[in-house]
C-alpha cells in the first residue's frame, strides 16, 4: 500500500481539514445540533479519490452522524459538501460536481456513493442471492410496469445474478446464497452488507465499522477486500476503531472528537499526535493508545 | 346443520371482495410491511366513486374509472404524510381516514349523491352492470348444490375472474424486481435507500396497487349487497386483516384461502352455535360467531403467526 | 447486592403506591360527590336570576369540547402510557372503557348506590388490566412477539370482546342514573351537576396520574421504562413489574372514563368505548404517541375542535371527521405530535 501513498497525498499538510490533490467529497462547516448537543461541527473536510481514508475518533465523536450527513440520511443545521463523482470508465478530469444538500439518500447511492452501517442491515427474510440482487442499479425490472413482462428484464437479472455470484464467490458466501440473510452470523452479515453495496458498482464506499464484531481470520480478508476496492478504483472511507487495522491499510487518517476534526496525516504520525491522544484518554495520561506492535 | 349454506358462502361474491381487498392488502402488508388499517376505507371509496357515478346518470366504465381514480387519490392522500414516518402512523392515519370517509358518506351533508346514512340502494346503480349479463332470460338457475339467480351467477364469475386476476398480477409483481425493492422496504427502508432506490415512491405504488384491489372489492361487494357506508367500517378492515393472516401473508393464494376459510368458519359457527348452545337468544348468534373470529385471530397470531400458507422459517426469523 | 435490596424495597412500595393511588381516586369521588347538595342550592338562585338569558352558542360548545376533552384524556391515558412502556398500539382500549361503563351499570342493576357502582368498575377495570397483562401481554413479551403482532392480537381481543359485551349488555342502550339532569346557567354557557362532578373527578384523577409520573419513585421507574426499557432494567427496575402497574392502572382509568362517559352522555352501550377509540388514538397521537402528558392536551384538542367544529360545519354529524382530518393534517406538519420529540434515525 505504502507504493501509492507518496504520489497521493504528496505535499498534503497534514492539519485538519487539508486540502487534497483530488478530492472526491468536499465538505464545508457542516454543523448538527441535537438538543443541546453539537454533534458534529466540521469546518473543511476532503477525501481524496482512489485512496483509503480511516475515519477514527472516541465513541460518540460524531463519526456516524457524519456518515449519514454526508449520505443525507440526516439534514445538517448548516453546511454544504459536494460529491467529484467520474462516471465509471471515464478519465479522472471527467468530474462531475453534484451538491449533496438536498439530496435524498437514494440519489446520493445512485450518484455513486454508496454506505454501510454501524449495525448491520441485512435484509433478514430474504435469501442472500436477493440482497445481492437489490444493491443493482439499472434494473428496468424495478419500473412496475416493466416489471409485469418478464421478458423485459430477463437479460438484466442474468446479468446481475452473474455478478453476484463473483463477488460472492470473493466474500465467501457462495455456498449461502440461497440461505435467508436473517440465518447468517454477525460476520456474514457484514460481509454481505459490503458486497451488496459493491454491487452498485460505487465510485466511492463508506463503511461504518465494517470490522465490529467480525473474527480476526475474517478480518483478515475483510482488509484484504477493502485493499482489492481501492486497486480496483474505488475510493473508500471507513471508520474504525481497531488502530492496528487503521495503520495497516489506510492511506490517509482523520481523527475526529466532540464533533470536529482535530488532526489529520499520515496513519503513523496521527496516532503520535498528542491533540489525538489526549481526545481518546483526556490529558493526563502516560501510556501510548497507539504504540505500535 | 346445513352444508349448503356454507358452499354457498364460498363462492358468493361477497367471499370474492374480501378476497380482493386481502390481496390489496396482501400487497400493502405482506409485500411491502405497510400497516394499512383502512382497507375497508379503500373499499368504501371503490362503491362510493362506482355507485354515485352510475347513479348520476354514468356509465359502468366511468364508474369503474372514477373508483379506481378515487382509491388513488386516497392512497395519495394518505402517503403523502406518512410513508415517510414510521410504520405505526401510517396505521394511525390509514384508520382515521377511513372512518373520516365513512363518517363523511354517512352525513346528511352530502346525502343528496351518498344517500347519508342509508346509503345507496341496489337498484340506483346496479343496472348496467347486470345488464351486460350473458346469461339470459334472467332466472334461477342450479348448478350442482348451487342455485342462484343468474345476476348472481354473472357477478360470481365476474367477481372471482377479478380474483384471479389480482393473484396473477402479485404472483408476477412478487418475483419480479419491483417485488424485491418491496420485500427489501419490508425488511428495513434504510437499507434499501442505501442502495439507491427511492422508497417513498415504491411505498407509494404498493398503497396505490392495493388500495385499486380494495376499491375494486368494494365495487363486487356492493353490487352483492348495497353501498352501506357503516358495513364498511374499521372492523371490516380487521377481518380482511384477519383473512390475510389466516391464509398466511406474501404468499399468492393465502388472501383467497383465507377470505374462503372466514366466511365459511363465519357461517359454521353460526350454525353450530344454537345447537351448541340452546339457551343463546337468536340476536346473540352473530356477536357470538364474531366474537370467536377475534379469538381465532389471536390464537393464530400466537400460535401459527405465518397462516395456513405460509413459511415458518421466515416468521422465526423475524428479529 | 445492592440491586436485591432495591428490588425488594421496590416490592413492598408497590402495592402501597396502588392503594394509595386508588385511595386518592375514590377519595376524590368521595369528596366531590358531596358537592352537588351545594352546587344545586347555588344553582338554583343563579337560575333564578338568570332565568331566560340566551347561552352563547360557542362559550357553550367551548366548554363542551373540554368537558369532553377532559373525558377524553381519562380514557385515553391509558392508552398513552401502555403505548410508552411496550410500543403496544391497544386497540382493545376503547372495549377497556366500555367495560367500565358495563360493570358499573352490572353493579347498579344489582342495586349498588352509583358511587359504589363506580368503584366497583374501577376496581374491575384493574382487575381486567391485570389479567390481561397476566395471562396474555406478558406471555406475548415473553415470546419476543413484535409490538406489530402484538397489535394484531389487540384488534382479535377488541373484536371478542365487543361482541361479548354485546351478549352481556344487550344491544340496547342502557343508563347509569335515572335522574333528570339539571342545567345551571352560569352567563353565557350552562352545565349539569353531574357533568360539573365528571370534570373535577377527571382533573383529581388526572392531577393523580401526574402527581405518579412525576413524584413517586413507581412513576420515574414507569417513564425510565417509556424511555429506554433495556436501560431502565440494567438500572435494577423490573420492566415487567412496572408494566404490570401500567396495565392495572390504564385499566382503571379507562373504566372510570367509561362511567363518566355514560353520565356525561347520559347513556351506554355495548360500542361506547369503540365509538370513541379512534378518538383516544387521535389524541394521543396528536399530543406525541408515548409522551405522558401528550394524551392530555392531545384529548382536549379533540374535544374543544370537535365540539366547536359543529358551530361551523354544514351538518354536526362530521365532527368527528373533521377530527380525523385534523389528525392527518397535524402529522404531516408536525408527525411527533405537539409535546414529542424527533426520534433518532438509523
Ligand atoms: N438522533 C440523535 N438524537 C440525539 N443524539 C444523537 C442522535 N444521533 C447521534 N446523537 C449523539 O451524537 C453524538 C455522536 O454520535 P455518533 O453516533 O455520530 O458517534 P460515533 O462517533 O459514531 O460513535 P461510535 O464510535 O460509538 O459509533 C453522540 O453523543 C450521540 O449520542
Ligand atoms: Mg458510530
Amino acid at each position: 500500500m505504502s507504493d501509492t501513498k507518496p504520489n497521493l497525498f504528496e505535499g498534503v499538510e497534514a492539519t485538519p481539514g487539508a486540502a487534497k490533490p483530488d478530492p472526491i467529497i468536499v465538505a464545508d462547516g457542516i454543523t448538527r445540533q441535537f438538543g443541546g448537543l453539537t454533534a458534529v461541527d466540521v469546518k473543511h473536510f476532503e477525501a481524496q479519490r482512489h485512496a483509503i481514508t480511516a475515519l477514527i475518533g472516541p465513541n460518540g465523536a460524531g463519526k456516524s452522524t457524519f456518515f449519514n450527513l454526508l449520505t443525507s440520511f440526516d439534514t445538517p443545521n448548516s453546511g454544504s459538501a459536494q460529491f467529484n463523482a467520474v462516471e465509471p470508465g471515464m478519465p479522472d478530469s471527467d468530474v462531475r460536481t453534484i451538491d449533496l444538500g438536498g439530496m435524498s439518500s437514494a440519489n446520493v447511492a445512485r450518484a455513486g456513493m454508496v454506505r454501510t452501517f454501524q449495525l448491520t442491515k441485512a435484509l433478514n427474510r430474504m435469501s442472500v442471492m436477493e440482497n445481492m440482487r437489490l444493491g443493482a442499479q439499472h434494473q428496468s425490472g424495478e419500473n412496475v410496469l416493466n416489471a409485469m413482462l418478464a421478458p423485459l428484464w430477463r437479460k438484466r437479472e442474468q446479468e446481475i445474478t452473474e455478478q453476484a455470484e463473483s463477488l460472492l464467490e470473493r466474500f465467501k458466501l457462495l455456498d449461502k446464497q440461497d440461505d435467508y440473510a436473517g440465518s447468517l452470523s454477525g460476520g456474514q452479515r457484514k460481509l454481505l452488507e459490503m458486497a451488496r453495496a459493491l454491487m452498485s458498482k460505487p465510485s466511492m464506499i463508506m463503511l461504518d465499522e465494517p470490522m465490529a464484531g467480525v473474527n480476526p481470520a475474517l478480518t483478515e480478508s475483510l482488509l484484504d477486500h477493502i485493499v482489492g476496492l481501492k486497486e480496483d478504483g474505488v475510493t473508500v472511507l471507513f471508520v474504525e476503531h481497531d488502530m492496528h487495522m487503521v495503520r495497516r491499510i489506510s492511506d490517509w487518517v482523520v481523527v475526529m472528537a466532540e464533533g470536529k476534526i482535530i488532526a489529520e496525516g499520515d496513519p503513523h504520525e496521527v496516532m503520535a499526535n498528542q491533540a489525538v491522544q489526549d481526545a481518546y484518554l483526556g490529558s493526563h495520561h502516560d501510556t501510548n493508545l497507539f504504540e505500535e506492535r | 346443520m346445513d352444508i349448503n349454506d356454507i358452499l354457498q358462502i364460498i363462492v358468493s361474491p361477497t367471499t370474492a371482495a374480501f378476497a380482493l381487498a386481502a390481496i390489496g392488502l396482501n400487497f400493502h402488508y405482506g409485500l411491502t410491511g405497510l400497516l394499512n388499517m383502512g382497507q375497508a376505507g379503500f373499499m368504501l371509496i371503490g362503491m362510493y366513486g362506482y355507485a354515485i357515478t352510475v347513479s348520476q346518470g354514468g356509465s359502468m366504465w366511468l364508474g369503474i374509472l372514477i373508483s379506481f381514480v378515487g382509491a388513488i387519490l386516497f392512497a395519495l392522500f394518505l402517503g403523502w404524510p406518512t410513508l415517510r414516518l414510521r410504520g405505526d402512523y401510517l396505521a394511525i392515519v390509514t384508520i382515521a381516514a377511513a372512518e373520516m370517509v365513512r363518517l363523511i358518506g354517512r352525513s346528511q351533508w352530502l346525502k343528496e349523491w351518498t344517500g347519508g346514512n342509508t346509503g345507496l340502494r341496489g337498484n340506483q346503480f346496479k343496472g348496467p352492470f347486470e345488464n351486460l349479463s350473458p346469461f339470459q332470460p334472467a332466472r334461477i338457475v342450479e348448478i350442482g348444490p348451487f342455485s342462484f339467480h343468474t345476476t348472481i351467477w354473472w357477478l360470481m364469475l365476474v367477481g372471482w375472474v377479478a380474483v384471479a386476476v389480482a393473484a396473477g398480477l402479485f404472483w408476477r409483481l412478487n418475483k419480479s424486481p419491483w417485488g424485491r425493492v418491496l420485500k427489501g422496504v419490508r425488511e428495513d427502508e434504510d437499507a434499501v435507500r442505501s442502495l439507491g432506490k427511492s422508497v417513498y415512491s415504491f411505498k407509494m405504488q404498493a398503497l396505490i396497487i392495493g388500495g385499486v384491489l380494495g376499491a375494486a372489492g368494494g365495487v363486487i361487494w356492493a353490487h352483492g349487497n348495497a353501498v352501506q357506508p357503516d358495513s364498511m367500517g374499521r372492523v371490516t378492515t380487521f377481518w380482511i386483516w384477519t383473512m390475510l393472516l389466516l391464509g398466511g401473508a406474501a404468499t399468492v393464494l393465502g388472501p383467497i384461502l383465507g377470505s374462503v376459510l372466514f366466511w365459511a368458519m363465519f357461517v359454521f359457527i353460526k350454525q353450530l352455535a344454537p345447537l351448541v348452545l340452546p339457551n343463546l337468544a337468536p340476536q346473540q348468534i352473530e356477536p357470538l360467531a364474531l366474537a370467536f373470529v377475534g379469538i381465532g385471530l389471536i390464537l393464530l397470531i400466537v400460535f401459527r403467526p405465518q397462516g395456513i400458507l405460509g413459511d415458518k422459517r421466515e416468521i422465526s426469523l423475524n428479529v | 447486592m445492592r440491586n436485591a435490596n432495591h428490588a425488594g424495597q421496590k416490592a413492598r412500595h408497590f402495592p402501597l403506591r396502588i392503594a394509595l393511588l386508588s385511595t386518592l381516586t375514590v377519595a376524590a369521588i368521595t369528596v366531590i360527590s358531596a358537592v352537588p347538595a351545594q352546587a344545586s342550592q347555588l344553582a338554583t338562585e343563579v337560575a333564578d336570576t338568570s332565568g331566560g338569558t340566551e347561552t352563547n352558542l360557542l362559550l357553550q360548545n367551548l366548554l363542551n369540547g373540554i368537558t369532553f376533552g377532559l373525558l377524553l384524556a381519562l380514557a385515553s391515558v391509558g392508552l398513552s402510557l401502555i403505548y410508552a412502556t411496550t410500543g403496544l398500539s391497544n386497540f382493545a382500549h376503547g372495549e377497556q372503557v366500555t367495560f367500565g361503563a358495563a360493570a358499573a351499570f352490572a353493579a347498579v342493576t344489582a342495586g349498588a348506590p352509583l358511587l359504589l357502582a363506580a368503584v366497583i368498575a374501577v376496581a374491575a377495570g384493574g382487575a381486567s388490566g391485570w389479567l390481561q397483562d397476566t395471562v396474555l401481554w406478558s406471555q406475548l413479551r415473553k415470546r419476543r412477539i413484535a409490538p406489530m403482532q402484538q397489535m394484531i392480537v389487540s384488534i382479535g381481543l377488541a373484536l371478542a370482546a365487543v361482541n361479548l359485551l354485546q351478549i352481556w349488555m344487550g344491544a340496547q342502550r342502557v343508563r347509569l342514573s335515572t335522574s333528570i339532569e339539571v342545567r345551571y346557567e352560569f352567563g353565557p354557557v350552562s352545565i349539569g351537576p353531574q357533568t360539573m362532578i365528571s370534570m373535577a373527578v377527571c382533573i383529581v384523577a388526572l392531577g393523580a396520574v401526574g402527581f405518579f409520573l412525576q413524584r413517586t419513585r413507581l412513576g420515574r421507574a414507569t417513564r425510565a421504562v417509556s424511555d429506554n426499557p433495556a436501560l431502565a432494567s440494567a438500572t435494577g427496575i423490573s420492566v415487567n413489574r412496572v408494566i404490570r402497574i401500567v396495565w392495572i392502572m390504564s385499566g382503571s382509568l379507562a373504566a372510570l372514563g367509561g362511567v363518566l362517559l355514560a353520565l356525561y352522555e347520559n347513556t351506554s352501550d355495548f360500542s361506547a368505548g369503540a365509538r370513541i377509540l379512534l378518538l383516544m388514538f387521535a389524541a394521543v397521537t396528536l399530543g406525541g404517541l408515548g409522551h405522558p402528558f401528550g394524551a392530555l392536551v392531545g384529548s382536549l384538542v379533540v374535544g374543544v375542535v370537535a365540539e366547536v367544529s359543529t358551530v361551523f360545519l354544514p351538518t354536526p354529524d362530521l365532527k368527528y371527521a373533521i377530527v380525523m382530518g385534523m389528525l392527518i393534517l397535524t402529522l404531516l406538519v408536525r408527525p411527533q405530535g405537539l409535546l414529542g420529540r424527533k426520534e433518532r434515525v438509523g
